[in-house]
């Protein structure tokens, strides 16, 4: 082989080490290239699951930490509402030292990203703004930047510089981040605000339906479903109609109605005009119309129902439905109270305004003046107390009740009371039952004997004439002692005994006017024997009314109930 | 059975007294891969659901099924390149494997390749530089360290193993098997792990107390690998 061929030889070695070489560097040119763009596609899968921006931030910085080759980076936020940015995330993530050794400590605010971008250049970070997308719908010329998400900021330390195309992957990947992270805060403030509706929604006691603008129901709340008798879950989805009981099955099916209405559903929702149709044709609210819906079960419930549009693209509308059957009720109850009163009120009026008539006209003797004027002082007393009831009520209805509560002994009492009344009873036999020995009890003297005064006023008045009226009062373990009055009348009516309790109500009789009263008594009596934290209830009887009030033992008195020993004094 | 081997050179040649690998292990290996993680497909995704998005066993098996007939049509037409191959399998798998694990594969794949380029059999002290220039590779790519539970973690100590069996002059079946041995180990120890890679970052220490999917299948790999040159061993 001649020296030259041999060069040659080398030569071509040299040039075959050298195309060796390049393309070992284009090799890795590739892969820096596919680096980067794999850094990308970790990004985009970190964000693209989602979550809290709270929790991704952490995770997303770590990821565009590493990516740019940086030692330390810091992320901040702006709240959906104002520029002023707060620190969200730090890398590495030890709160104790956001951003590890000697460096400057990163504020945890800024008033705006500008602010944040000054700082970030004074101190040799390398950050990007997280811009802000225009808001729909405010695009008028010259309106400027509409803000910023927030601010990313990165940093080298001393021995590792950043990755050389660090500014581009973060150029290239912030619009990614401030629309994920933006996104995220809203995904957090729009459940936030959800889950405030639906406990208002679901803590309303009016009932609340919505529909579409093809009247199914999109929501019903836990009013809505104990009104009509539908859980919420079956009943969404229904028409509207099929729901609220109406008689006419279909909005399609128009006004024409295959069947005579029942005369009690002549004003059910449909049967009239639907409100909500009404509502979603002509766009004007409806307030408090008087309609009536169907429960499952049959019964025709009068609402008021308040219907307005839903201020959503797709339409809808949205009732509240207020159930008029309590205030109803109560309506009714005032008016018979203030018949009841009112009759009351005439009787000893008219009494006063006879005997006064004579007196004033006629010359009588001194002795039937004396008796004139004693009717007249007895009628006075029954207006006194009346009206008394009347301002107790009242002051009960404004929670009022003050009491002056003290130790007292019962059996004096009940001793002292029981003698007082013995003259005005007309002969009436009450009998006082006491155990030897009775711990006194915590209460205001003066409200509890208008309780007893009221309780054996009852007896007399319901209990028909001779009828024997017993006083019973006894200890019930350590705290109570319970005192009963018992009588031989004729009892109360079944269908009256859960009601006895409740303001203005009156037993059959009573409303038949066969017995006076204003159905103000037992309510008052409840309610002074609760304000001392004591109970008051019928007992169940064969023969006649025992009604016993709990009342609570005075603390020094408290203790181990003690068995009254045989033979005591 | 006799396998097909380098032309010119007796199959699975133990010139040097140790093993090797040649190029028809290499298609042997990527059968027995793709059978390890169809059969523990279920599992690997089960893994990573706890995790990432749990699709790391489907691809990974879809993968290396769609694998083995681009390694068989390589393997004909280049019978005695490991490297080409095992570069080319690297370059299969970026596109086949989905999720982050193909490109993270197929890098350490392709960079072992280039380590091997040219050679028709490999042994053991060879191998531990081709599977180093992997970790090299999957380190730069995933941008993750050990202890960051990821693939690195088992991978990390099996190349360890490789490379103290091979400065031991034992036989390749057994520093193979050592190395899968250690990757088995560094599997179970990413599970009290924070993860510090991925899709589980997002988790923080919710991630502790999982065992890594990534970890998980490189293990699988390493054994498929250790069964594919221990059963040629025992003929």
């Amino acid at each position: 082989m001649s020296g030259g061929a041999a060069a040659r030889v080398s030569a071509l070695e040299a040039r075959v080490r050298e195309l060796e070489t390049e393309r070992r560097r284009v090799f890795e040119d590739a892969q820096r290239e596919a680096d980067a763009v794999f850094a990308q596609y970790q990004l985009s899968q970190l964000l693209a699951a989602g979550g809290r921006a709270d929790e991704i931030a952490p995770a997303v910085l770590a990821e565009v930490a590493r990516a740019a080759g940086a030692a330390g980076a810091a992320l901040w936020l702006a709240s959906p509402t104002g520029p002023s940015l707060a620190l969200a995330a730090t890398f590495p993530g030890d709160p104790g030292d956001p951003v590890g050794h000697g460096w400057a400590a990163v504020p945890s605010r800024f008033g705006d990203a500008a602010a944040a971008a000054r700082w970030a250049a004074a101190g040799g970070w390398s950050g990007i703004t997280l811009p802000e997308g225009r808001a729909v719908g405010r695009d008028e010329p010259g309106s400027g930047p509409a803000g910023a998400v927030g601010y990313l900021a990165v940093r080298a330390d001393a021995a590792v510089p950043l990755e050389p195309g660090h500014a581009r992957y973060l150029a290239t990947v912030r619009l990614e981040l401030a629309v994920t992270l933006r996104a995220a805060q809203l995904r957090a403030s729009l459940a936030r605000e959800q889950a405030i509706l639906t406990a208002i929604l679901e803590g309303a006691t009016d009932a609340i339906v919505a529909v579409d603008a093809g009247r199914r129901v999109v929501r019903l709340n836990a009013a809505a479903a104990a009104l009509v008798g539908t859980p919420a879950r079956a009943g969404t989805g229904m028409r509207c109609s099929e729901l609220l009981g109406c008689p006419s099955p279909s909005p399609d099916a128009g006004r024409g109605l295959d069947e005579p209405l029942p005369p009690q559903a002549a004003k059910l929702l449909c049967g009239t005009s639907c409100p909500f149709e009404e509502v979603l044709d002509a766009g004007l609210p409806i307030v408090g119309r008087e309609i009536g819906v169907r429960h499952r079960d049959g019964t025709v419930v009068p609402v008021a129902a308040s219907v307005s549009r839903m201020p959503v693209p797709d339409g809808g509308a949205v009732g509240v439905l207020r159930d008029l059957r309590a205030s109803r009720s109560l309506d009714d109850a005032k008016t018979s109270f203030v018949a009841a009163v009112s009759h009351e009120l005439r009787t000893p009026l008219a009494l006063i305004d006879g005997y006064t008539q004579s007196l004033l006209r006629l010359d009588l003797d001194a002795v039937t003046a004396r008796r004139h004027l004693e009717r007249i002082a007895g009628a006075t007393e029954r207006l006194r107390a009346l009206v008394d009831d009347i301002i107790d009520v009242s002051q009960l209805e404004s929670d009022a009740l003050a009491l002056r509560r003290s130790p007292v002994a019962l059996d004096g009492l009940l001793g002292a009371f029981l003698a007082e009344r013995a003259d005005a009873l007309d002969a009436r036999p009450v009998r006082l039952v006491l155990p030897r020995e009775l711990p006194r009890v915590d209460i205001d003297a003066t409200r509890i004997r208008q309780v007893l005064a009221n309780l054996v006023q009852n007896a007399e008045k319901h209990a028909g004439r001779g009828a024997p009226i017993e006083v019973r009062a006894r200890r019930l373990g350590r705290t109570t002692v319970v005192v009963t009055i018992v009588d031989g009348g004729r009892g109360i009516a079944a269908e009256d005994r859960d009601h006895v309790f409740e303001r203005f109500y009156r037993g059959g009789r009573a409303r038949d006017g066969q017995v006076p009263g204003s159905g103000l008594g037992l309510y008052l009596c409840r309610r002074i024997v609760e304000a001392h934290g004591g109970w008051i209830r019928l007992d169940a009887t064969t023969r006649g009314t025992s009604i016993s009030l709990g009342l609570p033992i005075a603390v020094a008195d408290a203790g181990p109930g003690r068995v009254p020993a045989e033979g005591r004094p | 059975m006799q396998r097909i081997g380098s032309p010119g050179a007796p199959a699975h040649a133990e010139a040097d007294g140790v093993g090797t690998l040649s190029a028809p292990d290499v298609l042997e290996f990527v059968e027995r891969a793709a059978a390890a993680l169809v059969r523990h497909e279920a599992l690997l995704d089960r893994l990573d659901a706890a995790l990432g998005d749990g699709d790391h066993g489907s691809n990974m098996a879809g993968g290396f099924m769609a694998a083995i007939p681009a390694a068989r049509a390589e393997l004909a037409a280049r019978p005695d390149d490991v490297g080409e191959l095992l570069r080319l399998l690297g370059h299969t798998l970026v596109g086949s494997v989905g999720g982050a694990s193909g490109p993270l594969y197929g890098t350490a794949f392709i960079e072992a390749g280039f380590a091997l380029a040219g050679r028709a059999s490999v042994g053991p002290a060879d191998l531990a530089t081709a599977l180093e220039a992997g970790r090299a590779g999957l380190i730069r790519r995933g941008r993750c360290a050990v202890g960051d539970k990821t693939i690195l973690d088992a991978l990390d100590p099996a190349v360890r193993a490789l490379r103290a069996g091979a400065d031991a002059s034992s036989p390749l079946g057994a520093c193979i098997a050592a190395a899968a041995g250690a990757a088995a180990g560094g599997m179970r120890a990413t599970i009290p792990l924070v993860a510090r890679r991925g899709l589980a970052l997002r988790l923080g220490e919710r991630s502790r107390g999982h065992r890594d999917p990534g970890a998980t299948s490189c293990f699988l790999l390493l054994e498929a690998m250790a069964r594919t040159l221990g059963a040629e061993r025992g003929r």
